[in-house]
């Protein structure tokens, strides 16, 4: 997981940053829930303006693909991504389900994994 | 940094590569700048210890003739003193060494086309390590609070100076060890890819943990300076202690896989 900036592109920084992250983010590399670098951290990284960074976060917020907790930090947003969601919740049942059957934790794990590599 | 430098440091490189489990890589460009930064910062280092040597026995030789002495209690301190003195020294130019470097660093940094960054946030404990942090807190913690006991506590009056002096020497060690780790740990990442940012992690731990732990040799020098056996252990126990624990973070450190975020081990 990483976000690079090419400095001869055309395509602006800030774009290339918010493109690179909504990218990560869509295609599950970036978990719902991860801590995002602080704004200061990734411009010293990349060696451009902390105003960029903030500005390609702020874009990326209002599409609702990150979340900022004050001062804890900026997180990749559960609202991003439906389908992991559900997925979770999914788990969440599975997994109270096989609690009060009083299966044990590798074996619940065992049954999910049989499940997927069958399907 | 030209061709002719970039040449002279590629053995270097490769020799870090190897260490780092990545033999027969060939070292990038960035890399091998980068590494030739540390061997002319090492190589620099090497000269300021050499000259603090040469000034120190000048010391002792002007001490023998002029008979310089700084007397507490009837014993003579002044040694130990200026072996506090030449230790602070020492880590003070190991702090502008880690200055120097950056300066460095920064002039390389500018001369990337790409630039490239770790997408998630990390802990400072995570970058610096908790074997680092357990021997850190040992040292410099255990320090101060060893030398503030005996400060108050030692049987004579020249063991509660020695022991002053240490307690004050090892904070400021604390502050000079804090301040370079708090340095590499905010620092921006030099990387144009994943494999240059791989091996920007390494050279940021390794850089964290440069200071060498003065204190633990501090204590040893005046575990046999002192005169009541009770501070003799206790110096001697505090310098095997942590001696033992920056080994065992060293030796992480020199064995630490080079690894990019995909799991690869890579140059």
């Amino acid at each position: 997981m990483i976000v690079t900036v090419d400095a001869t592109s055309k395509v602006p920084p800030y774009e290339q940053i918010r493109s690179g992250l909504a990218e990560q983010i869509n295609d599950g590399a970036l978990a719902v829930g991860t801590k995002l670098p602080t704004v200061r951290k990734l411009a010293a990284d990349l060696g451009i303006a902390p105003n960029t960074i903030a500005r390609a976060y702020r874009e990326l917020e209002e599409a609702g693909l990150l979340e900022t907790k004050g001062r804890s930090g900026t997180f990749v947003a559960a609202t991003g991504d439906r389908t992991r969601i559900r997925a979770r919740d999914a788990a969440r049942r599975y997994a109270d389900t096989a609690h009060k059957l009083g299966l044990s934790e590798d074996e619940a794990i065992a049954i999910v994994t049989a499940a997927i590599r069958t399907s | 940094m030209d061709d002719a430098d970039l040449a002279l440091a590629r053995p270097h490189a490769r020799t870090w590569l190897e260490r780092h489990g990545a033999s027969g890589r060939e070292p990038s460009r960035v890399l091998t700048a980068r590494i030739a930064v540390r061997k002319r910062r090492t190589e620099r280092e090497m000269l300021h210890l050499g000259l603090l040597c040469v000034a120190l026995i000048a010391f002792v030789l002007v001490t023998e003739f002029a008979s310089l002495s700084l007397v507490i209690n009837g014993q003579d301190v002044l040694n130990v003193v200026v072996m506090g003195a030449f230790y602070l020294l020492m880590a003070a130019l190991t702090w502008w060494g880690s200055r120097s470097q950056r300066r460095a660093e920064r002039r390389i940094a500018a001369s990337l086309p790409q630039r490239a960054a770790h997408g998630t946030g990390t802990g400072a404990v995570r970058v610096l390590g908790v074997p680092f942090v357990v021997a850190s807190a040992a040292t410099y913690v255990g320090g101060v609070a060893i030398g503030a006991v005996l400060a108050f506590g030692a049987d004579t009056v020249t063991d509660r100076l020695i022991a002053a002096i240490f307690a004050c020497g090892t904070a400021i060690f604390a502050v000079i060890t804090a301040v370079v780790a708090a340095e590499e740990v905010r620092r921006g990442a030099l990387a144009e890819d994943e494999e240059s940012l791989a091996a920007d992690d390494l050279l940021r731990v390794e850089d964290a943990h440069r200071v060498p732990p003065f204190p633990a040799v501090l204590a040893a020098i005046y575990a046999v300076n002192v005169t009541d056996t009770a501070t003799i252990a206790t110096f001697g126990g505090f310098a095997v202690v942590t001696i033992l624990l920056w080994a065992a973070v060293y030796v992480q450190d020199t064995r630490r896989k080079l690894v990019t975020p995909d799991g690869a081990v890579t140059a």
